[in-house]
């Protein structure tokens, strides 16, 4: 589904240039559950971004559904991410001044969906994270672990084939930890989503298909 | 999608109090004082009451004569207008009227000193005031120089009280007037139309008697329509070129003006002799607008830039989930014009609030200034302008924000 071909990442300043990434090739098909893992530096977000299509490699080849997106431009990669990519953060990144239901609703405003059909899928998003009650709430009324439940739920209202998570755990505990992890595990098991999680937590990345471990920008295995 | 711009405006202003406070404050004032500039405006240039006769009425008031010995520069006497304008035959109406000079009118033992002015029977149908009571001295009235005045509500009330002066007899310093008509003090259009009390001008010894060229009076001359401005103009050259021949040899030159109503204000400020006053005007006018509104537009600039700024992560998040630069754009353009007309709605109101006050307090002597469709109109026009002249540059930079330095919070 995304593959990736010598893909390279330099990030350059007047006086210095630093090798993010370096020929790294990947292939992630439909329906896979895939953790990335490595230390600090070692260009997992870079990875992430490259695949989210929010960054560009240097040099190298991304393919989506076998398009090329190397050559598109911004209007035509803001609509390959809002159809078929989700994306995580560890932040969250919700909006405060909206409330819980109209986050999710985000990424069907881009697409221009009507009022109605985006409040309806919005409210399904939230029951599959468990967050039905929580609907009319504030970012800022809410623990890490709910924020996390809204941030999927606005990552999944679209059903993306794709859902991306930057350490969707790195800023909770354990428990909530898991909790988030199962969810992710039911969308890929349930919905068929393909998803790619950047994590530092050997647990939650062994219970994923595949791990991919990035050493100084270089895939190790 | 405008819909939740909108939404998402509105709970930016009530998050960041402080800065739509500022920004409010910003627009709202300056617009504030350019609509109580343009009511001033509106006043001097149109006729206070749409469709008066003041849009086809061209002016006569100043007068200059040369010779080696004198120059004068002054108001033309009844004489020159009565010998060379009156008798002309392109106009609907002339008038002839006095400016407006100080008598003493007694009411028992006080003293009141008021505005007279000497008219003739013309003046009323050219300046169409309303009457509150009884009627306006007619041709007859003049022609018979009968002792007769119009006085406004305003001195009804210092000399009559409540009551109403029609068929009594005012005392002043000019004769014993008997009282025909009042008419309302804020209903007069223009300085040039505005007294206390108006009587006909054959009653005054001076107007009548004298013979120089200039004195204290000006001319209306009321055209059938616009388009017949400039057959006037061309019969009026023809009359004065007949006063110069008959001062021949007394005076080295004789001028004497007939102009438009925006023509004698652009005279007043870029002088007589001005050669396309008007555009420059215009221009002047235009330019200082312009430099008054892009001082507070460059502030804004940087509000903004600050205020987007910190809105780099929800940037990031709206680019991860499908929005391209240029709904970015559209977004936080509309967020702008949203602030703008806020703040235009607010400065609409004071400025209705500060005309009330203004026309409260008696500070003008004649007319009223008013909130007309052509200033709201103005506003609205310049309250999109700052909307988008200050929302557009920081909105573009933002837009084109890289959506992961976006979600890092970062700009640069």
């Amino acid at each position: 589904m995304i593959r990736l071909q010598n893909v390279e990442k330099v990030y350059r300043t007047s006086s210095i240039e630093t090798l993010a990434l370096r020929d790294i090739n990947m292939d992630i098909p439909r329906g896979a559950f895939i953790s990335i893992m490595g230390p600090s530096g070692s260009g997992k977000s870079t990875l992430l971004n490259i695949i989210g299509l929010l960054d560009e490699p240097t040099q190298g080849h991304v393919t989506v559904d076998d398009q090329t997106v190397g050559n598109l431009n911004d209007k035509a990669l803001a609509q390959i991410r809002n159809k078929k990519i989700g994306f995580v953060f560890q932040s969250y990144h919700l909006i405060n001044d909206l409330s819980v239901v109209d986050n999710v609703e985000l990424p069907l405003i881009y697409r221009r969906t009507n009022a109605t059909e985006r409040r309806k899928c919005a409210l399904e998003a939230l029951e599959k994270v468990g967050l039905s009650a929580r609907t009319r709430h504030f970012p800022s009324q809410l623990s890490g672990g709910q924020c996390q439940r809204v941030a999927i739920a606005r990552a999944i209202v679209g059903q993306p084939e794709v859902l991306l998570a930057d350490e969707p755990t790195g800023n909770l505990d354990s428990v909530m930890s898991n909790e988030i992890m199962d969810i992710l595990l039911q969308l890929n098991k349930d919905e068929k989503t393909t998803i790619v999680m950047v994590t530092h937590n050997d647990e939650l990345a062994k219970r994923s298909e595949q791990i991919i471990r990035l050493f100084d920008g270089g895939q190790v295995d | 999608m405008l819909k939740n711009y909108i939404k998402i405006a509105l709970k930016v202003l009530l998050r960041r109090k402080f800065f739509t406070f500022v920004s409010l404050f910003g627009t709202g004032f300056t617009l504030l004082v350019l609509m109580v500039a343009a009511a001033f405006v509106n006043q001097i240039l149109t006729p206070a009451r749409p469709g008066s006769r003041f849009d086809r009425t061209l002016f006569i008031e100043r007068i200059e004569i040369e010779s080696e010995k004198m120059h004068v520069s002054s108001l033309p006497s009844y004489y020159y207008l009565n010998k060379y304008v009156a008798p002309m035959s392109t106009p609907e109406a002339v008038s002839i009227h006095s400016r407006e000079g100080d008598i003493n009118v007694y009411v028992g033992s006080q003293k009141l000193t008021l505005g007279l002015k000497y008219t003739d029977a013309n003046f009323w149908y050219i300046v169409e005031l309303p009457f509150l009571y009884g009627r306006p001295y007619d041709e007859n009235m003049v022609n018979n120089a009968d002792m007769v005045a119009v006085i406004t509500d305003r001195t009804n009330k210092e000399i009559f009280g409540d009551e109403s002066g029609v068929g009594k007899t005012v005392e002043s310093t000019a004769g014993n007037f008997r009282i025909v008509g009042i008419i309302p003090a804020e209903d007069i259009p223009t300085k040039e139309s505005s007294g206390d009390i108006f009587v006909p001008i054959t009653t005054s010894a001076s107007h009548m008697t004298g013979t120089r060229l200039f004195s204290s009076c000006n001319a209306l001359i009321l055209a059938p329509d616009e388009s017949s401005f400039n057959a006037i103009y061309q019969e009026y050259d023809r009359r004065l070129d007949q006063a110069r021949e008959d001062y021949k040899g007394e005076f080295d030159k004789v001028e004497c003006f007939l102009r438009t109503q925006t023509d004698r204000i652009v005279a007043g400020i870029m002088g007589e002799d001005a050669s396309g006053g008007t555009f420059l005007l215009a221009v002047e006018l235009i330019g200082v607008a312009i430099l008054f509104m892009l001082l507070p537009a460059i502030n804004l600039i940087n509000i903004n830039v600050s205020r987007i700024i910190e809105r780099s992560s929800e940037i990031g998040v709206r680019k991860a989930f499908g929005a391209s630069s240029k709904v970015l754009l559209g977004q936080f353009i509309i967020e702008n014009v949203f602030l703008t007309l806020l703040a235009g709605a607010l400065s609409f109101i004071l400025a209705w609030i500060v005309l009330i006050v203004i026309n409260a307090s008696g500070v003008l002597p004649f007319g009223q200034l008013i909130m007309n469709i052509k200033v709201f109109f103005a506003g609205l026009i310049l309250s999109l302008f700052f909307g988008v002249f200050s929302g557009v540059i920081p909105a573009y930079r933002m837009s084109r924000l890289h959506p992961v330095k976006a979600l890092r919070g970062g700009v640069s």
